[in-house]
């Protein structure tokens, strides 16, 4: 991926009369998709349904012409892809400015050099596909053991990315990058007359998903959990539904990891809070005005945006617009004190520098605001274990891995469902319930925070289909977080 | 010719090793405006596309996609495809890919120019400020082509024109919301949809607040489009149906909801936009009926869904280029109108809710009866004596649809269908009218 390329036609966009900054970046995208699934007759032979090995490569370059956004894509690493894109982010760039009321302006940064590769142990793409699926069937014949008939299917999955990017923006930034991320994941599902139940490790849809190697694969212990799950999956069709009602609620980390996404993550996505998503995701309810004076959550809630955390999903050397990865306090004692940002966002707020925020799907979209990695740092003096935790709770809920998830538009009234709930009665796991869920307000829920688990008990899960922007870009994400505790909260089933 | 370029890629595959080959393309030349604060944020001309080749090695199926036409780049795929088949295990039930066969012509008009939108956001810009509003939204437009060939002779191709302009007016909390969906942007009577969005966020100015509970609800064309994509996307699909998770499983031939009530899958239907006669197979599209006259009906397949039921593809397989849609998906959802005009609805309407669209609906809670949960947003209006009245703060709803949609609660079905853009698969369209629900559940608040 020739740099000098870019360089060039960054240069020759930027002499066009009007043409205030341009950026260039090139990606080179390799995946691979591994669905294995039994069903039916197939059950305890499970299908490769899906085995793709994927490559996507082109351009995007971004134009600001009298103070107007265009943005311009081609497939392909060309000179004459360049020069295309080029032309038709100009196009589009120079529609705007006749309809833009005030210039976008960008805030200070150092222009960057440099090049920057996720640790990985094992390179995920070496290893061979058969290896690959050799460490997925085992799981699922666990999970389809004993031929229950209420057991109605069984999967497992592998998603693996490489990114190779290079960036050359026209104040001098010349980076180049290569992000690794991926993971694998198994579920169960039986059912009986109407019930369905799901149990899922570690989580439905993205598994289990890290900005590392495949060496994530061994640490995931499929196999150990399969078991687990198939039981579970069997008892929920018979289990009592979670009663209704307001009580103590234990979140393990898989969940709660999501309860981040959802509740802190995207609230304080600055574009957001400036009413720039509104037409798709949403706003926020974190308004400019109650930076540093609102109480977000409890004094032991301290949430931080880091695109250093090793292993994050969200971690890498420099964004999509060549500014370095750094860390932003988001909520501070359970004061919100910061916002992900971009260059454009933090200058109209006067933040002093950019968040780093920004990233694109792929060469075919213009970067925007996205989480890097939000994540609840753990408690000094909390628990050491989600067992711990669960023996200091005298009486409530504890709820693990996600089911269903929905939040308004302003990031406020959330409820989400699980695969599995168990009732704590004097500090232990009592009843099994199934189709849990719980609601609340996201001040009022955090404020109610009274446990966070210690280092020892913090994980760094992650997702790699989190939707914003339109058209609708997926991107990758990275949440660490210990077990925590939430007192007061409405919970019931569906 | 793209297909051209694909009968390379077939020819690339068998040189390869492959003794059958499928290659699919799916490519938009995609103009997306934004626009926030009534000005606009972002405008973007992008051309991308995707190619995913499918090669058959003795009984393995191996894949691999890419996003470049270049003769040398699709040959590399093929390959990578043939390499990935080699190691597979073989499954002795694979089907074969598509066979050649006649299609319908369906005629589409060319899109409109890119960077011709700066008049028509002007027009919805003013149309709010005139209500002291301003304006949010976005607007897309280009055509997408889509071809397929296969060693077995299929040979399709169909370039689709597809433009969206998606309208929210704003004041604080207070907005309206208007859409368009269709091929060009000159088919959307713009001041219109602008005069619906500004009058819309106007009247959702200074809401009051109602207590959860179950309220009768009219629910606009767009919040019906939002429950049928997500009972489509968790029900409709033969792999649900297989699985058990589906609505639909076991319930064939049973009634399952309100008589009244007929879902099709119909991409030839004389409303359907965004319409091709095939999928990402090559199979050709049949009009498939999951609900009938209320009663549990058939699902859409794809060949592999297929074949394991027995049965001939209905033409339904998911779109390339997107790891989170596995296995056939319906894209022309039709709910069958009715006779009741939106002032008729109202007019049976004692005291209830007019809702003009939802916001994150999740249909996982209990997909065997359509449970749903979601949040109401840009215009929930309070219904009192037959009439639209007062602005509603926004409300969660938790709710069986299936139930909603039985005899004792459906209250009618509006009379005019409109078309609404996919948002899961970005396939064609959902085509629904309004509809009346009684006692709809709601469960809690925006606040």
């Amino acid at each position: 991926m020739s740099l000098s390329l870019l360089s060039d036609a960054v240069a020759a966009v930027r002499r066009r009369p009007g043409v205030d900054y341009a950026d260039a970046r090139a990606v080179e995208l390799d995946a691979e998709v591994i669905t294995l699934r039994g069903q039916g007759p197939t059950l305890r032979d499970p299908r490769v349904e899906r085995l793709s090995r994927d490559r996507s490569f082109g351009v995007g370059v971004r134009v600001l012409y009298r103070g107007a956004w265009g943005f311009g894509a081609r497939p392909g690493i060309s000179a004459e892809d360049l020069a295309a894109a080029a032309e038709d982010a100009l196009l589009v760039a120079q529609a705007a400015s006749r309809i833009r009321r005030a210039p976008a302006r960008l805030v200070e940064e150092e222009p960057a050099r440099g090049h920057w590769e996720t640790p990985v142990a094992i390179d995920p793409f070496s290893v061979p596909l058969d290896r690959k699926l050799a460490d997925l069937l085992p799981a699922l014949a666990l999970l389809a053991e004993g031929g229950d008939p209420r057991l109605a299917s069984v999967e497992g999955r592998q998603l693996w990315r490489r990114e190779q990017k290079a960036f050359v923006s026209s104040e001098g930034s010349e980076l180049t990058q290569t992000l690794v991320y991926g993971g694998a994941g198994i579920k169960v599902v039986a059912t009986e007359g109407d019930e369905v139940a799901v149990r899922s490790w570690p989580m439905d849809l993205d598994g289990g998903v890290g900005g590392v190697g495949y060496e994530l694969v061994a640490r995931l212990a499929l196999e150990a959990h399969a078991p687990g799950l198939r039981a579970e999956a069997l008892a929920l069709l018979t289990a009592p539904v979670c009663p209704a009602g307001r009580t103590t609620l234990i979140l393990d980390t898989p969940q709660l990891a999501l309860q981040i996404h959802e509740s802190c993550g995207h609230p304080t996505e600055l574009d957001r809070a400036l009413g720039e998503e509104i037409s798709l995701a949403g706003g926020s309810f974190l308004t400019p005005d109650k930076l540093g004076r609102f109480r977000y959550g409890s004094p032991r809630v301290n949430l931080v945006a880091d695109a250093r955390t090793p292993g994050g999903v969200g971690t890498f050397g420099w964004d999509d617009e060549g500014v370095s990865a750094r860390r932003t306090p988001l909520v501070s004692r359970g004061m919100f004190v910061g916002y992900l940002s971009s260059r454009e966002t933090a200058e109209s707020q006067q933040l002093g520098r950019s968040g780093g925020c920004m990233r694109a799907e792929s060469w075919s979209r213009p970067a925007i605001i996205r989480m890097t990695n939000v994540s609840l740092e753990p408690d000094p003096e909390g628990p050491v274990s989600l067992e711990e935790l669960i023996a200091d709770t005298a009486d409530g809920v504890l709820m693990t891995t996600n089911r269903s998830w929905s939040i308004d538009d302003l990031r406020l009234n959330f409820q989400f469902g699980c695969e599995v709930a168990w009732k704590i009665e004097g500090g232990k796991r009592t009843t099994m319930w199934k189709r849990p869920l719980y609601t609340g307000s996201t001040p009022a829920f955090w404020g109610g925070c009274d446990a966070i688990g210690r280092a020892e008990a913090w994980e760094m899960w992650g997702f790699v289909s989190c939707g914003k922007g339109d058209p609708i870009q997926l991107m990758g994400v990275g949440h660490g977080c210990a077990p925590a505790r939430f007192r007061d909260v409405e919970v019931g089933a569906s | 010719m793209i297909v051209e370029r694909l009968e390379g890629a077939l020819r690339a595959a068998e040189a390869a090793g492959a003794r059958a080959a499928e290659a699919s393309h799916d490519g938009r030349e995609l103009e997306t405006v934004r626009f926030a604060g009534s000005t606009v944020t972002g405008a973007t001309l992008v051309k991308e596309q995707h190619t995913r080749i499918r090669v058959l090695v003795g009984d393995r199926l191996g894949a691999a996609t890419t996003t470049s036409l270049d003769p040398a780049v699709l040959a590399d795929a093929a390959a990578r495809a043939v390499a990935v088949a080699r190691l597979m295990p073989a499954t002795p039930d694979q089907p074969e890919f598509a066979h050649d066969g006649p299609l319908p012509s369906v005629p589409q008009p060319e899109p409109s120019a890119p960077g011709s939108w700066p008049p028509l956001l002007e027009t919805i810009f003013g149309a709010a400020a005139r209500h002291g509003l301003t304006c949010a939204g976005s607007l897309t437009n280009g055509p997408r082509t889509l071809a397929v060939a296969t060693s077995a002779g299929a040979r399709r191709e169909a370039r689709l024109p597809e433009a969206s302009l998606s309208v929210f007016a704003l004041d604080g909390r207070a907005s309206g919301h208007a859409a368009f969906t269709g091929r060009r942007l000159d088919e959307v009577d713009v001041a219109a949809l602008a005069s619906t969005a500004a009058e819309t966020g106007a009247a959702a100015r200074d809401p009051v607040e109602l207590p959860a509970g179950e309220y009768d609800v009219l629910f606009s064309p767009h919040a019906v489009a939002e429950l049928l994509e997500w009972m489509s996307n968790t029900s409709f699909s033969a792999r649900a149906v297989v699985d058990g998770t589906s609505l639909l499983a076991g319930r064939h031939g049973e009634l399952v909801c309100d008589p009244r009530i007929t879902v099709a899958d119909d991409w030839d239907h004389p409303a359907s936009v965004r319409r091709a006669p095939f999928d990402s197979e090559g199979s050709p599209k049949r009009r498939v009926v999951p609900i009938t006259a209320g009663r549990g009906g058939d699902a859409v397949t794809d060949l592999a869904t297929a074949a394991r039921l027995g049965a001939r593809s209905t033409g339904h397989a998911g779109p390339i280029g997107t790891e989170y849609v596995e296995g056939p998906c319906a894209a022309h959802v039709v709910l069958s109108p009715g006779t009741d005009s939106t002032d008729a609805l109202l007019g049976k309407m004692e005291r209830g809710l007019y809702v003009t669209r939802l916001h994150y609906v999740n249909g996982f809670l209990d997909t065997r009866r359509a449970v749903m949960t979601g949040m109401t947003r840009d215009g929930t209006f309070l219904v009192e004596h037959g009439r639209r009245g007062r602005p509603v703060r926004n409300l969660r709803f938790t709710d069986s649809i299936l139930d909603a949609l039985s005899p004792e609660r459906l209250g009618g079905i509006g009379d005019r269908l409109v078309a609404v853009a996919t948002t899961w698969t970005n396939l064609g369209a959902i085509l629904c009218p309004a509809l009346l629900l009684r006692r709809f559940r709601f469960t809690g608040q925006s606040k």
